[in-house]
């Protein structure tokens, strides 16, 4: 691959044209539609993964119409897989080990619920407040919010 | 049903390896910018919403004028006004969980994506985050969401 694509593609303006124009079509395109805006959720998609195994095991017609229920959405997986494509192709893949192992199972613990009970990742906050949802916005300014304090946390930290 | 389950996948894959080359992260875009004054990601955030603004709105626009077009339009459900969903539980909810998941998010270091990006990178503390997520979907499936559901 020449020098220039790769340059492209390293440019976070471009991933958000592409990915932006994909998650948007993927409601006609590729039938992701009830509900409105379900292009891209790192959080419910996993979601609808496990319910659909459930209702698999158990036989149960479900009586959502959520389309993760019928069929099983794969994105999580395929963005594990695509970085791991991508960091081969780099030379970029190597284990890293960390300390801070507990604190970091927690974050995602407590982050995953609340992503569930807000309905929306970081990500489908964004989505949703294209699709012209008032909730995403007042979860954007808290998503601000937190950002701030946690910069302060941060900073406090580095003085220390 | 073949084919949400392509698509879901496809999208998968383009935000993975796309996501991993432009490092694009929906906190720390945010996060940057307020650190260190940095603004590559946060452009990365500010296209992602306005190509995406602008898919819907040209959607929308070619579903009003062609009749042949009308499975474009993608806004199904209408939503309320910001001062009614001010005022309603679920929006004080929406509220006070984004602050929570920007705090926490910030201290992790990423968002979920770039966390699923991390963990397909090879880091351990990714990993061992992606196991805390798994985890508390499932343990919201089978106890929380029968606790909660009632009152959201």
């Amino acid at each position: 691959m020449s020098a220039k694509k790769t340059k492209i593609f390293s440019n976070p303006i471009f991933f958000g044209a592409i990915a932006a124009f994909l998650v948007v079509i993927a409601a006609p395109l590729f039938k992701m539609s009830p509900p409105q805006a379900y292009g891209i959720c790192i959080v419910c998609h996993p979601k609808d993964f496990l319910y659909w195994i459930i209702s698999n095991i158990d036989q149960i017609e479900p009586i959502n119409s959520f389309i993760g229920i019928h069929a099983p959405l794969l994105t999580t997986f395929g963005i594990i897989a695509g970085s791991y494509v991508s960091s081969i192709q780099d030379k970029e893949f190597r284990l890293i080990k960390a300390e801070n192992l507990f604190l970091m199972f927690i974050y995602g613990f407590v982050i995953a619920i609340i992503g569930l009970i807000i309905l929306a990742c970081p990500t489908r906050l964004v989505l949703r407040f294209a699709f012209g949802d008032p909730f995403a916005l007042l979860g954007i300014f808290g998503l601000l919010i937190g950002i701030g304090l946690g910069v302060i946390i941060i900073k406090g930290k580095a003085r220390n | 049903m073949i084919l949400p389950v392509v698509g879901s996948l496809f999208i998968g894959l383009i935000f993975g390896y796309l996501g991993q080359k432009s490092r694009i992260c929906f906190i720390g875009g945010f996060r940057d910018f307020l650190l260190v004054r940095d603004k590559m990601l946060l452009q990365g955030l500010i296209a992602f919403f306005a190509t995406s603004w602008i898919t819907i709105q040209f959607f929308s626009l070619l579903s009003i004028i062609f009749k042949d077009f009308s499975f474009l339009n993608l806004k199904i459900v209408s939503y309320p006004g910001l001062f009614e969903s001010l005022k309603s539980r679920f929006g004080i909810i929406t509220f006070a969980g984004g602050i929570f998941l920007g705090l926490l998010s910030t201290l992790a270091g990423g968002c979920p994506l770039r966390q699923h990006v991390l963990a397909g990178q090879g880091r351990t503390d990714s990993m061992t985050y992606l196991g805390g997520f798994y985890t508390g979907i499932v343990l919201y499936i089978f106890i929380l969401e029968k606790l909660i559901g009632r009152w959201i």
